[in-house]
């Protein structure tokens, strides 16, 4: 009634006990020793640490098993778990973790991925520890996604991408553009930091509530660690308050449960915000790219390396790489195409699914050089894409047949939103104005993961009401409402009479995730399918009571009336007509399985069960006395197939541009030998409504998809990818000679490029 | 966050000899700077001497041989919707308008501000550029001090034990002058600035006869600019005077180095923003950013 929305953090249990956790404050060491003597006398303290973990596999991951649920032999990173409390409230619990004495052998640790491949470079991970199985199938399909193996030393794992012969084709082309661009590692910032309250029903049987967006990996997991069987886990998610990512994959609900079957009693545990960002962060990452390009500008050959910051644990990484490398060569037929990518690891906190999932760093370097290959060959920059871009029916790099291409429309949206900057007579040799403007834009493709999974039951009350079981998560994306809509859509009743239940995995259904902006696709599509299922079914009841060709009957307003006539059934009276009272249900239930995937080996299949498409257009203004420089007005464009919500895919765009400002502006981490020097709000702040232009067009396109619900696709990151290098773009256009190539481009970074530009004999003309 | 005690003093005597009985205990205010110290652990106090409740309350008044007086307890926003700042002294209404957002401008005090001398904040070079004196009242005694005095360090002023902030007096300002606050921030603008700067300046009959001007935020503590103010008294504000000012003012403040940016970068910013607050065919338009 209130509009009030209860999260993890809000719930509360009798008898409930609080956690604070002991984290390392160094970045690689050897836990020599923990003393729990005196921690343990504070009244009602419970202490966790790796000697309780008796009973349990002690090492968990989506793919490699290389996270320990508290520390065991080492720590890898600052902030990694040592040990955790929970007690009747934060202060005892805090209180005890003052008291644990921890002795450490410090080792030698490495920050720098490209660093941490050298003989030199200290390993962080034993190899032994990986005997115990290579992941699981719920996240990653080894054989199909061509991915086998273990890590090797701190090469987490490698992806390789081939198509047609890059040394011919770098051989035919008139120019060859090399270079380097890199990304800071980001956070999530999700508002709601990650909570969890788990307990016992008995030795075998684990309830937890928890702010996860993958309530069937945490369930699997969970059983896994704790060897029950998975239906012994009951994950029950009440909704989160934002995820982009930081909530994929058990973050800290391993050791809410066991902390909880230590305590025999329930756990809550609520990071602060400081521990958020030690939890996981957005993979900092460096590119490099070799682009050869024919005189008219046809791009010819691409070589890309992408070498991932994976931090201290494989988490998602490895998926990271296998999935990007199909797509790391840009929305542009290029007929010879190699690509590898690498995650690595190194002492700072693990890099994880971060909406975008590892595609806006790259589409970050060749957006960027695309602009500087367009000003080489004197080729306006949206005809140099528009020659490349791939078009509907195209057969794409690994063979399959491109379905919904929307990129052109987008790339055309926002160059007419967004024209050029109107200019007179040459810049060189004029003095610089304090205020420059200038107009950049970008697109990009990036896939979905395929194959994926999706249940959806539909239950039809006698009352006319609709209740949707599905376990999707609403991370206020909007999740509930789309699939309302759907419902009451394929049923012919109004979106009241439908009720979206939140996942609970003794109740709800198996999804793959709220991932990979899925849901609509999947999901959508699961519950379109089995309303339909439920409105044959009630049709049914009503044509025999009705003594009519089912065919005849139509469902409107939430009754059933004779095409024609006046005369209808409610559903009520159908229940009735069947049953003698209004009871029982009508149950329709659907599996949708995306189809797909690719070869091990040859990456040739079909790689996406859609395809994302996205540009963005910025015109920015700089002071070139300071660097500063600020948005004049933002265009994105996302192709969304078909907008079911179209207030909804606005604001999905809106947000996912407004991330992108954020990381192209003023967010990264920053962190000296390991220690975090930028982990709170208070000196990492994410862009506030101040920064977000007035001026901020928003354009959905619509290149329907044959096998989305209505023809649509997913929205959920497509509006983040082109922005950080359109702003780039903008900013070069702007200032004729200076090119950053590191995200975020800080004002410091602009001023210092710009002085260098300045200093230059024989500025660049542009 | 850690337990602590709240007292809740009706009257400033009150509050100030709760606060000298226990050298451990805080006042507290708003609140906006304090839980974020405390939350971080860098101050655990056992007990908050709350200074809302205290009499008389909050308030801002004038005179014209006086000049105005502002009540601590004001928060921010009050200071900045103030009629009175607004017409004397626009340029504290603009230092206080451009702190974070509504919400802490709601919160905070205006006295708070002053006490916790951070270093990066709006307010104070804008009030040492008006002049201003602060009230300071003890147990039994008040008195008063020179803003730049009452400024020690970052986090660090004169306040002696069982003392507080009453209120900022601010003298009537030069008839005729014109005044400017810039704040310069690198990331979002809700942050806190990078540097900032405060000017006051009156020209007649074509030359500065009296100039102020403060640099916030580069530095630990906001600072006038003594050098550079002689330097402009008496002669016309013109190029290439103004430029020679802005060097003379950027090489004077000894910047802070941080992740946003170098004593270069620092300079750099500072003497724009001097570029932009002196020249007068640029400081007409709207004194942000």
């Amino acid at each position: 009634m209130t509009g009030a929305v209860q999260y993890a953090v809000d719930l509360r249990m009798p008898g409930m006990l609080v956690a604070r956790a002991l984290r390392s404050h160094l970045p690689h060491a050897r836990v020599l020793s923990i003393d729990t003597t005196r921690a343990r006398e504070v009244p009602g303290a419970v202490i966790l640490t790796r000697d309780d973990l008796a009973g349990t596999r002690s090492r968990f991951g989506p793919v490699f098993k290389d996270q320990p649920v508290v520390a065991i032999d080492k720590v890898r990173f600052v902030g990694d778990l040592v040990a955790v409390v929970a007690a009747e409230d934060l202060d005892s619990a805090d209180e005890a973790i003052s008291l644990i004495e921890v002795e450490y052998e410090a080792l030698p640790a490495v920050f720098d991925p490209r660093e941490a491949l050298l003989p030199s470079a200290p390993i962080l991970h034993d190899p032994a520890d990986f005997v115990d199985g290579s992941g699981t199938a719920d996240t990653i399909q080894p054989g199909v996604e061509g991915f086998e193996g273990f890590p090797d030393g701190n090469l987490c794992c490698s992806a390789h991408f081939e198509s047609g012969d890059t040394a011919k084709g770098f051989a035919g082309a008139d120019r060859i553009f090399e270079d380097t661009y890199s990304c800071d590692p980001i956070q999530h910032a999700h508002l709601e930091p990650h909570a969890a309250l788990a307990y016992w029903e008995g030795p075998g049987s684990l309830v937890i509530h928890c702010s996860t967006q993958d309530p069937w990996v945490v369930r699997s997991e969970l059983a896994y660690i704790f060897k029950v069987e998975p239906s012994a886990v009951r994950v029950i998610v009440p909704s989160v308050g934002g995820g982009y990512g930081g909530k994929l994959y058990p973050r800290i609900e391993p050791v809410v449960a066991a902390l909880a079957r230590k305590a025999r009693r329930p756990v809550q545990w609520v990071l602060t915000r400081e521990e958020v960002f030690m939890t996981l962060t957005r993979h900092g990452a460096s590119v490099r790219l070799k682009t050869g390009v024919t005189r008219d500008g046809r791009l010819i050959a691409r070589q890309v390396e992408v070498v991932y910051d994976g931090g201290a644990y494989a988490e998602i990484s490895p998926r990271v790489v296998v999935q990007n490398a199909p797509v790391a060569a840009g929305p542009y037929r290029i007929p010879h195409v190699s690509v590898d990518c690498h995650a690595v690891y190194t002492n700072k906190p693990p890099a994880g699914a971060f909406r975008g999932f590892g595609v806006p760093q790259i589409v970050w370097a060749y957006e960027s050089q695309m602009d500087d290959m367009a000003h080489a060959l004197g080729v306006d920059p949206v005809e140099l894409r528009r020659k490349n871009l791939y078009q509907e029916g195209d057969a794409y790099l690994t063979g399959e047949r491109l379905d919904g291409v929307g990129v052109e429309q987008c790339l055309s949206a926002v160059a007419a939103a967004i024209p050029p900057i109107a200019r007179s007579g040459v810049r060189e040799g004029q003095p610089r104005q304090r205020l420059v403007r200038g107009r950049g834009l970008a697109c990009s493709i990036k896939s979905t993961m395929t194959p994926s999974n999706s249940v959806a039951s539909v239950r039809l009350d006698p009352d006319g009401s609709l209740q949707v079981l599905a376990s999707g998560v609403e991370i206020g994306q909007g999740y509930t409402t789309i699939l309302a809509q759907v419902a009451a859509d394929a049923l012919g009743v109004s979106l009241e009479r439908v009720r979206v239940l939140k996942p609970d995995t003794d109740v709800t259904p198996f999804d793959h995730g709220t991932k990979s902006s899925r849901l609509t696709f999947t999901v959508g599509e699961a519950v379109r399918r089995a309303t339909i299922d439920i409105r044959g079914q009630l049709l049914d009841m009503a044509a025999d009571k009705l003594e009519v060709a089912r065919d005849d009957l139509v469902i409107e307003h939430d009754q059933i009336r004779v095409r024609g006539t006046n005369v209808v059934l409610g559903i009520p009276d159908a229940f009735k007509a069947r049953f003698g009272l209004p009871v029982g249900n009508l149950y329709g239930d659907a599996v949708v399985q995306t189809t797909g995937g690719l070869a091990h080996g040859t990456y040739r299949g079909k790689d996406s069960a859609f395809w994302m498409w996205s540009a963005a257009a910025v015109e920015v203004e700089v002071d070139t006395q300071t660097g500063k420089w600020r948005l004049v007005r933002i265009a994105s464009a996302v192709d969304v197939g078909r907008a079911i919500n179209p207030v909804q895919c606005h604001l999905q765009n809106e947000g996912a541009a407004t991330m992108g400002i954020g990381a192209a502006l003023m967010e990264g981490l920053v962190h000296d030998g390991g220690q975090p020097l930028n982990s709170s709000f208070v000196s990492y702040p994410v862009p506030s409504m101040e920064d977000v232009p007035q001026d901020f067009q928003s354009v959905l396109v619509e290149a329907p998809h044959p096998d989305g619900p209505y023809g649509a696709k997913g929205v959920g990151e497509s509006g983040l990818l082109a922005v950080a290098p359109a702003i780039g773009n903008a900013l070069a256009d702007a200032l004729p000679g200076v090119r950053l190539r590191n995200l975020p481009m800080r004002p410091a970074d602009v001023f210092a490029a710009l002085s260098g530009a300045a200093t230059q004999p024989g500025e660049a003309p542009r | 966050m850690r337990r602590f005690e709240l007292a809740q003093p009706a009257t400033v005597g009150e509050a100030c000899a709760i606060l000298a009985a226990d050298p451990s205990a805080r006042p507290i205010a708003g609140g906006t700077a304090l839980l974020i110290l405390i939350k971080l652990g860098l101050v655990r106090p056992g007990l908050l001497v709350s200074l809302r409740k205290l009499h008389p309350p909050a308030g801002i008044t004038w005179t014209p041989a006086e000049g105005a007086r502002i009540a601590a307890q004001c928060t921010l926003q009050e200071v900045v919707d103030s009629p009175i700042v607004r017409e004397h002294y626009p340029i504290l209404a603009r230092a206080c308008e451009v702190v974070a957002n509504i919400r802490i401008r709601n919160a905070a005090t205006i006295g708070g501000n002053l006490a916790h001398v951070d270093p990066q904040s709006d307010p104070p070079p804008a009030l040492l550029a008006l002049e201003a004196r602060i009230e300071i009242s003890g147990v039994t005694s008040t008195r008063t001090s020179p803003l730049a005095d009452f400024l020690r360090g970052a986090y660090e002023t004169d306040l002696r034990p069982g003392e507080i902030v009453t209120g900022i007096l601010l003298p009537p300002p030069p008839a005729g002058s014109r005044s400017t606050y810039l704040k310069f921030t690198s990331r979002s603008s809700e942050d806190r600035p990078l540097a900032s700067l405060a000017t006051v300046v009156r020209v007649s009959e074509g030359v500065c006869q009296d100039v102020r001007i403060a640099v916030g935020a580069a530095a630990a503590v906001p600072k006038r600019m003594r050098g550079a103010e002689e330097k402009l008294r008496g002669r016309p504000l013109e190029q290439p005077l103004v430029a020679e000012v802005a060097d003379l003012v950027a090489a004077d403040i000894e910047p802070i180095e941080d992740l946003n940016g170098d004593q270069r970068y620092k300079r750099a910013v500072i003497r724009s923003l001097v570029l932009r607050a002196l020249d007068p065919a640029e400081s007409e338009g709207t004194p942000s950013t």
